[in-house]
């Protein structure tokens, strides 16, 4: 047995995109990764691909948010002595 | 319904996504080669569109004195935002950032470390180190996880490794791991003490446990 557990609740593999038809096209698989995924990833039903899609640009954005939030943070907490070094460092 | 059982790049995929196992059921039939390849492309497009702040906090961290960087990391940055920094840090310099940070922080970032961009950074750990990183990590559960890091230390730190995981645990993790043409290399050129102490604590492990990872590596059975 391994430790990561699969007993997991599992949602249904459709976006909320394919819930509501007016709203605008999700990304494709490929478009989200900037590559072609492999030939298995592809054979994958539309909606899990479009899932797949869409943790992509949830992780994205996660990772943008989580980045700048740090940044700031760093410039407006580190000690007075080196603010201006991580400043310049950092924010240019 | 049986599912198949997640492997390490599943877990993998589902880390650098930040979603559960269980969220990627569907992928789980896929073969592991196809699954470690759409992680990379996943990694790639999540590094390279930061790698302009990772490079400048991987400035920052090599111009600062390192007790400095170490508590201001620990502070400031998220895991997965240093473990991206790190992969552009002279190894040397994240040897030297390594004993600056606490062992839960610095597993967490193992954690989120990106296996090819990240070989020549984890190799520059100080085995012992590695060691306490592993069984921290054996320790909160992330035998798959661990896989890949495993996958790119030196042989002196799976030694280390060796030493001080629980061989219940080694026995889950150990089947797992895949040699690459440079593990093997790096493992045939290890020194005789290395591999005497390699070999000796393998052979104690639960049987067939790690008889791959023997052949695969040349040391006997």
């Amino acid at each position: 047995m391994c430790a990561v557990s699969p007993a997991v609740t599992i949602e249904p593999a459709i976006s909320h995109w394919q819930k509501e038809p007016s709203m605008p096209s999700p990304p494709s698989l490929e478009s989200a990764l900037g590559a072609e995924p492999p030939a298995s990833v592809l054979a994958l039903p539309d909606g899990v691909q479009q899932q797949l899609a869409a943790h992509v640009e949830t992780a994205s954005r996660r990772q943008a948010d989580l980045v700048s939030d740090a940044v700031d943070a760093a410039v407006r907490g580190v000690p007075l002595p080196v603010r201006g070094v991580v400043k310049r460092a950092l924010l240019g | 319904m049986s599912r198949p059982h997640p492997g390490p790049a599943l877990a993998r995929l589902a880390h650098v996504l930040g979603v559960k196992v269980g969220d990627l059921h569907d992928l789980a039939h896929l073969p592991e080669g196809d699954l470690r390849a759409l992680h990379t492309q996943v990694s790639h497009r999540l590094f390279t569109e930061g790698e302009h702040q990772f490079a400048r906090i991987a400035g920052l961290a090599s111009s600062l004195p390192a007790p400095m960087v170490g508590k201001i990391a620990e502070r400031f940055l998220p895991a997965s935002v240093a473990a991206r920094a790190a992969e552009l840090l002279d190894p040397a310099r994240a040897r030297d950032l390594v004993g600056r940070f606490s062992l839960a922080y610095l597993s967490d970032v193992a954690l989120a470390l990106d296996p090819l961009r990240s070989r020549a950074v984890v190799r520059a750990i100080a085995p012992e180190r590695v060691g306490e990183i592993a069984h921290e990590l054996l320790r909160r559960g992330h035998h798959l996880l661990l896989v890949d890091f495993l996958g790119a230390v030196t042989p002196e730190a799976f030694a280390a490794v060796l030493d001080v995981a629980p061989p219940a645990d080694l026995a889950q993790v150990l089947p797992l791991l895949e040699c690459d043409d440079a593990t093997r290399a790096s493992f045939a050129a290890a020194d005789s003490h290395v591999r005497a102490r390699l070999e000796a604590r393998l052979a104690q492990l639960p049987p067939d446990s790690a008889a791959g990872l023997q052949a695969a590596l040349g040391l006997p059975a």
